[in-house]
């Protein structure tokens, strides 16, 4: 199943989600997708991609929805990792330290062959 | 997809300094009124247009985008009175931007209490936080960073001032100097193994892994990116790199074909090797493992992981390096140990040397007959364990020409048998040598020759006046021709009188051979031993004061008379 709103294409795959972001993940992007991203995440598994290959940019609120995200698959036995960051978001994510505690892929491709083989 | 494409900033320009157009140009200020997140994203836009002829970096452009956008985010997020109005003031001021924003909010209060709550947020990676990352990136970003309430500034607007590091773009090159670089990057390259810092190769098809962990690496050593494994191989005939990082699936052949090739190449096998891969896949990571590899990493690979396991690398290598190179450089050295001994047919003779720690190829060999001594000085010319290896093979090759030599066949005899020899042959010319074959007899008769070899100094004393001065002797080096002819001197020194042959690095170090005659004199009424001892310290003082690279050096003082 695909769903497919004006920021954000949420792909609900037979054993995770992969969240497509596009444009610039900042304080106004994060505040409006947010909370409906969440809902519809709360009805699906546990493992998440989050592609970042079509944001060009992020800021702390980027950041922020990340380690939301982190938390809750977490909390649901998942795992989270991220896919196709560079540039500029890429430098942030190194910058916070979160490269260290995010798995990081260049691709949603390579994200989940990982995610398959860490989960078996 | 632009979220806020219908939203502009009401009022942005750029306000020009007083002064010539040129000053303008170097300040630009961006006003927005009433600030709201959604705006925040044409003012970066805004920003990103203005500053085009500053010619930023895309990295410096983003992290200036960033910066400002953080800074009026907290503005909009945070006090309890919104500000109205923010100014936005960028400042090229050499290698840096000064930043200033300012506004009309309700002051923070606590803005150097953030500041280290932030920090200890970024640092602490066990706990995340889902705020708080803002204002530690701007400290990570920042330099000179202030917050000025209004109520202490003077135009009772509050103000965030920072600075941070500007960095450019090249300009606009030209078809000449397009040339010139190229030529310089060329050069760089061919002399690329001049430099002391490891080379790390990294080796994957997607540019975005590369510059990753380039960035991982490239504080510390230098590093080369390669898409493409036939590129990276093309690449080592310039410079063998000290580690290489590839991924177990390139484009242009698989990493265990890119391992295998790279063995083929002379010292490729002996490089430090680590393999990437993007997933765990036991089959792929066994075939890896029996090409011989030094470690394996999977994707995602941290930075400190990263830089663990080069440094690891780097300093097994060397050690390893360091080891063999010691051993081999210690039992050649042990053959090649220039060493007469102290007495032969009344003469004294005391001998001194150095090696070079890359190699060299100073030797001495002879022969110690009933009448006569004869012996053979020579120095291989280069450095390293090149002229190591010649020397070795000199060594072999001259001990069965002095096994060979007749007993009437004198050291002129000697060497233009050797010269014809060496000419006729095509491992030799190689490598050049210098040659001195001496004889000696008794009663304090010596013949020399010399070919290519500094030429000896003789030290008489007469009524306790010594005088130290070169002979008059020459030769060609041996090979040069297919049949050289050498001169042969015949000395009869007195009892006391002394001759100092020694090598190239002996004279060259100490280039003006007027001081170690000084030195000789003054050593003739020492005996041999501390006269050679004197004359060696010269030589190390002048090695001190010389910048010259380190040679072997060999010394050899001869007394006529037997001992004293």
């Amino acid at each position: 199943m695909t769903l497919i709103t004006q920021h954000y294409k949420l792909q609900k795959r037979d054993n995770y989600n992969l969240v497509s972001f596009a444009g610039e993940l900042d304080a106004h992007m994060v505040e409006t997708l947010s909370p409906a991203l969440q809902l519809q995440l709360d009805a699906g598994c546990s493992h998440l991609i989050v592609d970042l290959k079509q944001v060009s940019f992020i800021d702390s609120h980027g950041v922020g929805l990340f380690v939301t995200l982190l938390k809750r698959t977490h909390q649901s036995r998942g795992r989270f990792v991220i896919a196709g960051a560079d540039g500029q978001p890429a430098a942030v994510l190194r910058m916070v330290g979160l490269d260290d505690t995010l798995a990081t892929y260049c691709s949603d491709k390579e994200a989940a062959i990982a995610l398959l083989a860490m989960a078996s | 997809m632009h979220m806020d494409t219908a939203l502009t900033i009401p009022a942005t320009q750029t306000d020009y300094l007083p002064g010539t157009r040129q000053a303008s140009q170097h300040r630009h200020t961006f006003t927005m009124h009433t600030p709201a997140f959604a705006t925040l994203s044409a003012l970066r836009r805004n920003i990103r247009e203005r500053l085009v002829p500053w010619r930023l970096t895309p990295a410096c452009m983003s992290d200036l985008q960033f910066t400002v956008s953080e800074v009026i985010t907290n503005l909009v997020k945070h006090p309890p009175r919104k500000a109205t109005t923010v100014r936005v003031t960028l400042s090229a001021e050499g290698n840096q931007i000064a930043i200033d924003i300012s506004d009309d909010s309700t002051p923070f209060a606590t803005f150097i209490a953030e500041c280290n709550t932030s920090r200890r947020r970024l640092t602490q990676r066990d706990e995340l936080h889902v705020g708080g990352y803002g204002i530690g990136c701007l400290i990570e970003l920042l330099t000179d960073m202030h917050y000025t309430p209004a109520n202490l500034s003077l135009d009772g607007w509050n103000h965030f001032t920072a600075k941070m590091a500007k960095h450019v773009t090249a300009p606009v090159r030209t078809a000449a100097v397009q040339k010139k670089e190229t030529l310089n990057s060329n050069f760089q390259a061919a002399h690329a193994g001049d430099k002391k810092t490891p080379l790390i190769c990294l080796i994957d098809d997607n540019a975005v892994t590369l510059n990753l962990y380039k960035s991982f690496l490239e504080q510390h050593y230098n590093v080369h990116t390669y898409t493409y494994a036939t590129d990276a191989l093309a690449s080592f005939k310039n410079r063998m790199p000290d580690v290489i990082i590839a991924d177990l699936s390139l484009t242009d052949m698989d990493g265990v074909a890119f391992r295998h090739r790279l063995s083929d190449i002379d010292g490729g096998s002996q490089i430090p090797f680590v393999f990437l891969s993007s997933h765990n896949n036991l089959r792929q990571e066994i075939d890896a493992n029996l090409t011989g590899i030094d470690d394996f990493l999977c994707k995602p690979v941290s930075s400190d992981r990263m830089l663990s396991v080069v440094n690891r690398l780097i300093r097994r290598s060397y050690q390893i390096a360091s080891c063999v190179q010691g051993s081999f450089d210690r039992k050649l050295n042990s053959m090649l140990h220039p060493e007469l001994p102290h007495t032969a047919h009344n003469w004294r003779i005391a001998t001194r040397s150095s090696r070079a720690e890359a190699g060299g190829g100073d030797f001495i060999l002879y022969q110690n007959e009933t009448d006569r001594l004869f012996g053979v000085v020579a120095d291989v010319m280069g450095h390293g364990r090149d002229a190591k290896f010649f020397s070795c093979a000199y060594a072999g090759y001259l001990r069965s020409f002095i096994q060979a030599l007749r007993s009437e066949e004198g050291p002129a005899h000697f060497l233009e048998k050797l010269s014809a020899a060496i000419h006729s042959d095509n491992f030799f010319n190689v490598s050049p040598m210098t040659c001195l074959a001496f004889e000696l007899c008794t009663e304090g008769l010596i013949k020399l020759s010399i070919a290519g070899h500094p030429p000896p100094s003789f030290c008489m004393s007469k009524s306790g006046i010594s005088q130290a001065k070169q002979l008059d002797i020459a030769g060609p080096l041996p090979g040069l021709i297919a049949a050289n002819h050498y001169q042969q001197v015949s000395l009869k020194l007195e009892k006391g009188e002394r001759l100092l042959m020694a090598t190239d690095g002996y004279w060259a170090i100490s280039e003006r051979r007027e001081a170690l005659h000084s030195a000789l004199e003054m050593a003739a009424v020492l005996d041999i031993e501390r006269a050679a001892d004197a004359l060696w310290q010269a030589h190390i003082d002048h090695s001190r004061a010389s910048l010259r690279p380190q040679d072997d050096t060999t010394l050899i003082l001869l007394e006529a008379g037997g001992a004293r």
